[in-house]
């Protein structure tokens, strides 16, 4: 995960035979009375230990599907262009509630606690389990544009259309992170000054907190055909 | 008309084509240096080599050897701080001596060593097409530089061999293939002593004597002879059979011909500008600019130390000193010297002056320490504004030798501080130091060893141990045994990754101390071959227990 705290924590598991994508880690059944999250004894030896006896495959991180779909409706002089796109069936972690969902002292001074659906103020610790993997399906409007066509009888010019156009104007999603897209390369951890890796395509499904917002741009414009 | 000119034009321009087609596609670069332009002159031969030497590099990084050999050992511990520092448990498991292969540390330690290795081995394949050269300058340069890089390598397969014990010996630049090591653990472990000392003994008489700015962080014959030193030293925990007479041939050369000697001052084989140091032989030469990764400052200080140096980053807390360790210093039993104000345990009461109220042996080696109150450059106290309520001193920042706990509330003030080399104020994270590998001192340490267990009266063992003790300003010992060997070499050789072999070679690894219980295990004396190179390489035996 990173600095502080969660270095040399596995995320991932690539396995011969298996498919990439598997988010690996323990799951959380609940709260100890400490603060620190309760993970399951998956191995049945009495105890939850830190080790790949006790971790499991807790999400994908690969999309099952992915739907484009681009439309263009034509009424009288309108015309109004729409691009949906959408992917379903992956999971991301989530490393801003990973790390900062918690009232830990040490990691956020409690300050700045991230406070989602999935908040919980009994956790004390940050520590990555399975309430950290969310789905992550969605469908964005990645693209709308409305233009009117001016009726043109001077000559010379041939068409007027006026336009205006939207990027990245909503998302469906239930993921509580930054941007649900679909991961398919990890640039691992950028803490304590550090800068993004190289695109590792091996441990796809981690959503970094060096994850900015997606920005949202209007284009408003004429066409003259001359 | 216009049909026929058309046609000319078209078969011009067919012609044009078929007479530019030739089958010669060697490329002439002008951009650029190949092998075949390059290794002309002496400059160029060690512009080369350059790339070996920056392997060294990562001596100075966080989860790297140098940790690994650290954490391990009782000089150093890295606390879990409440949300900080836990890291999946590896700092723990290396402390605890309940490590496993998949911990991350040792694969970044064997990428390390190898990637040097490696380097070497490109380099001798590149420097090997040039002995065929009619130039006898150039040949004769080509086998100097060979030797050298030998030497360099023996270096990486020397600490291979101390961390891991039975590993491949990869040693031809062109080899396909997954390297494998001995499926015996003892018979594999002793090859490669057996490579290491040979690869040395053969290449000793081409390496540099002198001591210029040419040769400085370069094997010399004296960083080969310390290798040796090192290694014969500990050639019974390796091998099985004790060397001790090959410890002191080596030494003896460095100590009588090599021109070195023992600093006035402990702390100036440390300092900024340590490069002039009388005491060192061999060196990596980090810079904060050109030759970066030397963070010490920021693994050991506490973040509120940013303001005590004016740092452009802010430090992370990490790496402490274990309180036993720290004692063993101010402990006027164990070192005998002058007393004086020393800071000792949670170091609560100062008087009006600032003075510690406790005392203890006034060594000069406690440079090595950072601790007791921490102040900004204007005088004031650093404060450390999210403070613990439990933490005894508050927000003001006292690094006090007394550390409270492991897991899972670990003081964030407690214990004292790596202070071994000068931190410069207004430093970034990247520190200007040389990093010091081989010294005389653990040279004279390695003789007197060696003196001592062949007679545990020797006299000139005394002397040489005494003559580190004068230079630190504490009394002389009027005799020895080994705790007061391995003690003095503890004090003198702190965080320079010799303590772990130490402790082995004493006979004292898998004792309990702080936050450690006894290990008696036999397969914690190396680390485990890590998880990620056994999966990609059935080839690889890993050791035993593990």
């Amino acid at each position: 995960m990173g600095a502080p705290g969660q270095n040399d924590t596995q995320l991932v598991r690539v396995k011969e035979g298996d498919p990439l994508g598997q988010i690996w880690g323990p799951i959380q059944i609940g709260v100890n009375p400490d603060g620190t999250p309760r993970l399951q004894d998956l191995s049945g030896d009495g105890s939850y230990c830190n080790c790949n006896d006790d971790r499991t495959v807790i999400g994908n991180g690969l999309p099952k599907f992915l739907i484009g779909w681009n439309n263009t409706i034509r009424y009288k002089n309108f015309d109004l262009n729409l691009f949906f796109r959408g992917a379903f069936g992956h999971d991301l972690i989530n490393s801003y509630r990973g790390f900062y969902e918690n009232l830990e002292s040490t990691t956020v001074g409690n300050w700045n606690v991230v406070k989602t659906k999935y908040y919980n103020p009994d956790i004390t610790k940050a520590q990555f389990n399975s309430s950290h993997v969310e789905d992550a399906s969605f469908v964005k409007l990645d693209n709308a544009t409305l233009g009117y066509n001016f009726p043109v009888k001077a000559s010379g010019i041939r068409n007027i259309r006026a336009f205006i156009s939207g990027q990245n104007l909503f998302v469906i999603t239930g993921y509580t992170g930054v941007d649900p897209e679909v991961r398919y390369f990890d640039v691992n951890d950028s803490d304590n000054g550090g800068r993004p890796g190289s695109p590792d395509p091996l441990s796809p499904g981690i959503e970094r907190r060096s994850t900015y917002f997606t920005t949202r741009i209007i284009t408003v414009g004429i066409n003259i055909g001359l | 008309m216009k049909t026929m000119m058309r046609k000319t034009i078209m078969s011009g321009l067919v012609a044009t084509a078929l007479m530019l087609s030739c089958t010669n596609l060697d490329e002439e670069l002008f951009d650029s240096v190949t092998a075949d332009n390059f290794f002309k002159t002496q400059e160029e031969f060690i512009a080369a080599l350059g790339q070996a030497y920056s392997s060294l590099g990562g001596l100075g990084n966080h989860s790297n050897l140098w940790s690994i050999q650290e954490i391990s050992s009782d000089e150093l511990v890295i606390t879990t701080k409440g949300g900080d520092w836990y890291d999946g448990g590896v700092l723990i498991q290396l402390h605890q001596h309940t490590f496993s292969p998949s911990n991350g540390f040792f694969n970044n330690a064997w990428g390390f060593l190898y990637g040097g290795v490696n380097t070497c081995n490109r380099l001798i394949f590149q420097f090997e097409q040039l002995l065929s050269s009619t130039d006898p300058t150039t040949v004769d340069l080509a086998n100097k530089t060979i030797s050298e890089l030998r030497a360099l390598r023996a270096l990486w397969y020397y600490w291979l061999l101390d961390a891991y014990g039975n590993v491949p010996l990869v040693t031809d630049f062109t080899a396909t293939g997954a390297p494998a090591n001995n499926a015996n653990f003892a018979a594999g472990r002793t090859a490669v002593y057996n490579f290491v000392e040979s690869e040395l003994l053969d290449v000793l008489d081409d390496l540099p004597t002198e001591k210029t700015s040419t040769t400085y962080g370069r094997m010399t014959r004296w960083a080969a002879q310390a290798i040796l030193t090192k290694l014969y030293l500990n050639a019974e925990v390796y091998t099985g059979t004790p060397q001790w007479n090959k410890v002191i041939t080596a030494a003896d050369d460095i100590i009588d011909n090599g021109g070195f000697s023992l600093e006035g001052l402990y702390a100036d084989n440390f300092a900024i500008e340590n490069s002039g140091s009388r005491e060192n032989i061999f060196v990596y030469p980090y810079d904060k600019v050109f030759a970066q990764g030397f963070n010490w400052p920021m693994m050991t200080l506490h973040y509120a130390s940013q303001g005590v140096y004016r740092f452009t980053m802010q430090p992370w807390n990490g790496y402490a000193v274990v309180e036993e360790f720290y004692n063993s210093y101010v402990d006027p039993v164990a070192n005998p010297g002058p007393q004086g104000p020393v800071w000792k345990g949670l170091c609560p009461d100062v008087d009006e002056n600032g003075i510690p109220d406790d005392t203890g042996t006034l060594d000069e080696r406690l440079s090595n320490f950072i601790v007791g109150p921490q102040f900004n450059p204007d005088g004031s106290r650093a404060i450390d504004p999210a403070a613990e309520p439990f933490d005894p001193d508050g927000p003001p920042l006292t690094f006090t030798p007394e550390n409270n706990e492991i897991f899972p509330d670990g003081w964030r003030q407690g214990g004292a501080r790596i202070g071994k080399y000068e931190f410069e104020v207004g430093g970034t994270n990247n520190m200007s130091n040389d990093f010091v590998i081989f010294r005389l001192a653990d040279i004279l340490l390695a003789k007197a060893e060696a003196l001592w267990r062949l007679n545990n009266a020797d006299p000139e063992a005394l002397t040489l141990v005494n003559q580190i003790r004068d230079r630190a300003g504490v009394d002389p010992f009027t005799s020895l045994d080994a705790d007061k060997l391995l003690a003095e070499r503890g004090r003198e050789m702190f965080a320079e990754m010799t303590r772990r072999q130490d402790l082995i070679r004493f006979g004292k690894w898998s004792d309990a101390w702080w936050e450690k219980p006894a290990s008696p295990d036999p397969k914690y004396r190396v680390f485990p071959i890590p998880q990620i190179q056994i999966d990609a390489n059935a080839n690889l035996t890993q050791n035993p227990g593990y």
